[in-house]
């Protein structure tokens, strides 16, 4: 049988397979492996029925569907409200996305208005757990690699993130905190102070990692020129999200099509050129330092200040109104009785209302979360995830449960680019390209 | 080229999408094309406009025949170049494949639908699009709507011998094989 | 050495010029290992940042999303209307069950409200929508048992007394129903 010549691409580094080719007389002959269901580098459970010969693969056949857990059925059967906590376990590492992505599309059919700090809220939860996802990611990438102590570093800086969720959302995975038109409750008190002394200590711990990673020689050889494909690929397989910015394209929805007031902030969307697995390595150790940026901005401008600072003013308010409602009643209780009400009370009760800063609310248009029944329609939202495009798909008829809820998970199309990406190449380099693709498999099987 | 839906064909006319019981019922002939919708008018087809989604992206439907010629249309010259994804969507009279396409350059997402009757295959896009691919299995196996030039056209999420399209509004949840861990 | 640009097989996409590094392979390699050699010991002699969890129990915050619990008045009285909304909002069917009659008074008495703990998500669902801010979430979270059975809580384990109650009010900045 035909023996595979094939040549290695020149890389730099210690390779002793360099300038080796594979026809060295050996006979070899095709074989057939299993690589998962349950495989410690697959980030979930996927099969990668893979046909080798030799370290050469020659056929690569992803098997998805063993995580499939009928997100987008159970949402038909269940209330809008009542479905939303399981949105978190679509795609684990980042479910702030998963919820800004369903509660927009419900925003839009119901036509709810979102109050400047819900926006700046949600951004600054969304930012943080697009760290927690990088950082997830690049701990177990050079895991994959090789690499041990990166992993500790990185699910240390996590758990002060996540330690930041659990003060805001009770959870430090499943945080269930976006609401239709605004979030579940406002933020602790100093909750502002607290995510400023997490996030300025991130920017050293980041410059940890790259002394460690960046230039590491065994990085640099199994990473650079691996898994090389361009934009052309990305439009065909639908890869998104910082795989495709590493082709050298700044698309980006935060800046294309600014969601949630993300046209206030000033940042880079990070690229590379070259679009193989350093360029990907690269491109999400920029995202973290620029996500820094966004959140810095976020906390500098958030309406309202800190908690207390809105609180403060809301019970100043608060006294004047009832003052003012008292009054009224005073003067209409009069008015029944057929008596001249007191002058102070007539001057009093013809003052308005005052009410707090609309934009300092943490709801624009409060909904009964048991009744909530949008108008029929549909809508596609959008949300430019950690992994890619993500979307939500709601098809409303107008029942208090969806006719059609369909996600379109980023990691469902950055996976089919895999098999082309493996076809020819060596075997170990497997874990560095399935690595810098950033799946998640709940988010493939949904 | 006439400004209405092609009359002549019952699939995409709007009056028969009225009796069904289903979110697009509200669709009136009335809509104005969009600009796509325009641009798909002046080389010939007949989309069906049906407005703009709540979140602004303009959606249109097709009949079965136009679907792909439109789709390379909108992608050669409209750019629109990457397909997010293909739903279906069941409506119980008849199943929907929906398409949403991103542009790069202009950064719209477009839906283009077509109704499939249950013996009626959709024409696949992977011809012109070939991101479809996956999505379209998807759909086959979760909602039976089978895309007809598909190169691999297999259940994907599913198990292999697995009975009937789970999405269908009038699956049967009381499988057999779904009862193992009743408590 | 011939001038032939190193590409990927697969894509054919030739590397950018001066995109591999062209320092000396060995010393930037011994300079770059012994950078990071140097990170990684200079991690010896700080603060350690886990906790030796049951010795040292950790603080939860207030909002912890643990064990449910049914709050009573202040003198120990039930809380609960019986309205069901918790019942209705739970993502996992039929999780909280609850019976309910109502006395002479037309005043609403509970007799059963059972949760199997073992099927709880802990979204806080039922917590967000209680009219009477009664079922609440404790900052417990030791729930193992030896039984699926053992899960199951019923009125009795699930409320709290009067004073606990009051206490976690004040907690969570909640005005105690009287």
């Amino acid at each position: 049988m035909a023996i595979p010549q094939l040549e290695l691409p020149e890389k730099p580094g210690f390779s002793s397979l360099q300038g080796v080719t594979f026809d060295q007389g050996l006979s070899t002959e095709d074989m057939v492996i299993n690589i998962g269901p349950q495989h410690p580098s697959t980030h979930g459970v996927l099969r990668l029925v893979t046909t080798i010969n030799g370290e050469i693969v020659k056929d690569m056949e992803p098997v998805i569907g063993y995580l499939h857990r009928s997100k987008e059925k159970m949402a038909e059967g269940r209330s809008y409200f009542q479905y939303q906590p399981t949105i978190d376990r679509v795609e684990y590492l980042s479910s702030f996305f998963d919820h800004y992505a369903y509660v927009t599309a419900l925003e839009g059919i119901a036509n709810l208005k979102v109050p400047k700090r819900v926006q700046y809220i949600r951004v600054i939860c969304m930012e943080l757990n697009r760290i927690t996802s990088h950082l997830l990611w690049f701990g177990t990438f050079l895991l994959d690699l090789g690499a041990t102590s990166p992993f500790f570093y990185a699910f240390r800086d996590r758990e002060a993130i996540f330690d930041l969720f659990e003060e805001l959302t009770g959870a430090r995975m499943m945080y269930n905190y976006f609401r239709f038109g605004g979030v579940n409750a406002d933020m602790p008190v100093g909750w502002l102070d607290q995510v400023r002394g997490v996030i300025n200590e991130l920017p050293a711990r980041f410059d940890e990692y790259e002394a460690i990673a960046t230039k590491n020689p065994i990085i640099l050889d199994r990473c650079l020129g691996v898994g090389l494909f361009n934009l052309q690929d990305c439009l065909d397989y639908g890869v998104t999200g910082p795989a495709m910015r590493a082709c050298g394209v700044d698309n980006d929805l935060r800046k294309t099509q600014p969601y949630s007031s993300y046209e206030d902030f000033t940042f880079d969307v990070p690229t590379e050129s070259v679009g193989d697995v350093y360029a990907r390595y690269k491109v999400r150790m920029a995202e973290m330092r620029e996500s820094l940026k966004i959140i810095h901005q976020a906390l500098d401008n958030m309406p309202g200040g800190d908690t207390a600072e809105v609180k403060k003013i809301q019970a100043e308010v608060d006294v004047v109104a009832n003052e003012i409602k008292e009054a009224q009643k005073r003067v209409a209780l009069a008015k029944k009785q057929e008596q001249e009400p007191v002058a102070a009370d007539v001057t009093l009760a013809e003052k308005t209302i005052p009410v707090i800063n609309a934009d300092w609310q943490t709801y624009g248009q409060k909904v009964n979360l048991m009744t909530f029944k949008p108008p029929a329609g549909e809508a596609y939202s959008q949300v430019e995830s950690p992994r890619g495009l993500l979307g939500c798909y709601v098809i409303s008829d107008g029942t208090p449960k969806a006719y059609r809820v369909k996600w379109r998970g980023a990691s469902f199309s950055n996976l089919t680019i895999l098999p082309s990406l493996m076809i020819g190449n060596l075997y170990p380099d497997l874990m560095a390209i399935f690595g810098s693709l950033d799946i998640i498999l709940p988010e493939v099987d949904r | 080229m006439s400004e209405s839906a092609n009359p002549s064909n019952p699939i995409s006319s709007p009056a028969a999408s009225a009796e069904a019981p289903v979110p697009e019922a509200t669709t009136t002939p009335e809509i104005p094309q969009g600009p796509l919708g325009q641009l798909l008018q002046s080389k010939g087809f007949h989309p069906t406009a049906l407005g703009k989604d709540a979140l602004g992206n303009e959606s249109m439907s097709f009949a079965l025949t136009e679907l792909l010629g439109a789709a390379q249309v909108l992608k050669d010259e409209a750019s629109f170049d990457l397909l997010l994804s293909v739903s279906g969507v069941d409506m119980k009279t008849h199943r929907e494949s929906v398409a949403h396409v991103f542009s790069l350059a202009t950064n719209t997402t477009v839906a283009l639908k077509v109704q499939v009757d249950e013996a009626e295959e959709c024409p696949s896009l992977v011809s012109v699009w070939p991101a479809a691919n996956w999505h379209e299995r998807e759909s086959y196996d979760l909602m039976g709507i089978i895309y007809c030039g598909h190169p691999d056209l297999r259940r994907i999420l599913m198990p292999v011998d697995w009975v009937g399209h789970p999405l269908r509004k009038d699956y049967n949840e009381e499988d057999p094989r779904l009862v193992w861990n009743r408590r | 050495m011939t001038e032939s640009k190193p590409t990927d097989k697969h894509t054919s996409i030739p590397l950018p010029e001066g995109y591999l590094p062209t320092e000396n392979k060995v010393l930037s390699a011994v300079t770059e290992i012994a950078k990071g050699m140097a990170t990684v010991i200079s991690h010896v002699g700080r603060e350690p940042v886990t906790e030796e969890y049951p010795e040292v129990m950790p603080e939860m915050t207030n909002r912890f999303h643990g064990r449910l619990s049914l709050l009573a008045k202040s003198d120990g009285t039930d809380l609960c209307i019986g309205c069901k909304a918790c019942a209705k909002v739970c993502p996992c069917d039929d999780l909280i069950q609850i019976e309910m009659h109502r006395d002479g008074d037309k005043k609403p008495v509970i007799d059963q409200f059972t949760i199997d703990m073992g099927r709880c998500i802990f979204c806080g669902n039922c917590t967000e929508v209680c009219p009477v801010d009664c079922i609440k979430m404790l900052p417990d979270f030791e729930l193992a048992d030896y039984s699926r059975e053992a899960l199951v809580l019923d009125k009795f384990d699930l409320t709290l007394k009067g004073n606990e109650s009051d206490e976690w009010r004040a907690a969570h900045d909640l005005v105690p129903t009287v």
